[in-house]
């Protein structure tokens, strides 16, 4: 075989080597490989969306809480006065009270399923976008104790999800 | 050879301006530019399982539309300009990849159905608004088109009041049937200024 036959099938599977080296570092990089950690309350207090929808929660329920404070009154004056007379009353305050506080905290918890579907859908397209293979949540009840501040990716995903709201 | 020189010049210059000025685009290419996405009339946003598209619908679109209809049109365009006083969006909704209509996501009931109908065709003017700067607008009509139950894709006309365009448009909605929320949808202003004229 000659030299520069030799030399041709060299050249040949240098080139198969460097395109399938370079085929393989591609399909690293975009493979998901990468873990980040977000403070979900954080996201949750700053998200746009939550913004606003406390403030319709708050609209809504005024009424329930000036209603909550004229009970709360009513009942303080009548334990203070400590009269049989008025147990009837005092116990439909009370039942009065108590269903006033369950219709709030349905409504809180309906407002709250809302906006914490929409912070997942938008973190799984974040991490969708962005490669990552999993990112957890850490909401300070001690689930996640210790991240390193180079994983913790919170202000990236809040940003890309007020984006993503405000449709910018 | 001078006179040659001075057709070239002229021929520039003429080149050069109407490079400059607005996009002149006859009814067909009209409507295309406007659907497309990457010129910002058409928005969307995925949540989940369902779906919006919002196209808004500038005057000479509506002007394109019925040439490309009846052929021709009837009025001046220009005091067909004139006398639109209103500004118009689509809403294109489906779920699941358009593989059930929204009047059946998540929705088996009968009477639910029906409510859902109700909804679209009734009561969604009440949760649907646009802003422009400070200001509010609350949509004059929106009507929910029939025979769109072919393509799983729920359709809604919405009418305001001219929104003012030196401003982004914001057309926000809070549909309460599907469990999606407020979505909105911004129109850059600068998507607003580049809007080509309809060449008639």
């Amino acid at each position: 075989m000659k030299q520069s036959q030799i030399n041709y099938i060299f050249l040949s599977l240098s080139l198969v080597a460097i395109v399938i080296a370079t085929y393989c570092l591609f399909k690293i990089q975009t493979t998901p490989t990468q873990n980040a950690f977000v403070d979900l309350v954080y996201l949750y207090k700053e998200f746009n969306y939550t913004k606003e929808r406390s403030v319709v929660f708050n609209e809504k329920t005024r009424p329930l809480n000036l209603k909550l404070d004229t009970i709360n009154m009513q009942l303080g004056y009548l334990m203070a006065q400590d009269t049989e007379n008025d147990l009837e009353y005092t116990s439909f305050l009370v039942s009065y009270r108590d269903s006033l506080n369950t219709y709030a905290e349905n409504l809180k918890a309906e407002y709250d399923t809302e906006i914490w579907s929409r912070i997942n859908t938008y973190v799984q397209s974040f991490g969708k976008q962005n490669n990552y293979s999993m990112i957890f949540g850490g909401a300070g009840n001690g689930s996640i104790m210790y991240t390193d501040s180079t994983i913790n990716i919170t202000q990236d995903v809040l940003n890309y999800m007020n984006e993503k709201y405000e449709d910018k | 050879m001078r006179i040659n020189k001075y057709i070239i010049f002229l021929f520039s210059i003429w080149i050069f301006i109407s490079a400059c000025g607005p996009d002149k685009l006859t009814a067909p290419e009209y409507m295309e530019w406007v659907a497309n996405p990457e010129n910002g009339l058409r928005r969307k946003q995925e949540l989940g399982m369902v779906t919006f598209i919002v196209q808004y619908k500038p005057t000479d679109y509506m002007i394109a539309k019925t040439i490309l209809k009846d052929g021709k049109l009837d009025e001046n365009p220009d005091s067909l300009r004139q006398k639109s006083t209103i500004t118009v969006f689509d809403i294109h909704i489906t779920c699941e990849s358009g593989s059930i209509h929204p009047y059946y996501y998540n929705n088996r009931n009968p009477q639910a159905i029906e409510q859902r109908q109700r909804y679209y065709h009734f009561s969604i003017q009440d949760d649907i608004y646009a802003k422009s700067g400070s200001q509010e607008f609350r949509p004059l009509y929106c009507r929910a088109e029939h025979g769109a139950l072919m393509n799983n894709t729920l359709t809604l006309e919405c009418g305001f009041e001219s929104i003012p365009t030196s401003e982004d448009i914001s057309l926000i909605i809070n549909d309460t049937q599907l469990g999606s929320g407020i979505v909105k949808f911004n129109i850059d202003k600068s998507a607003l200024s580049h809007i080509p004229t309809l060449k008639i």
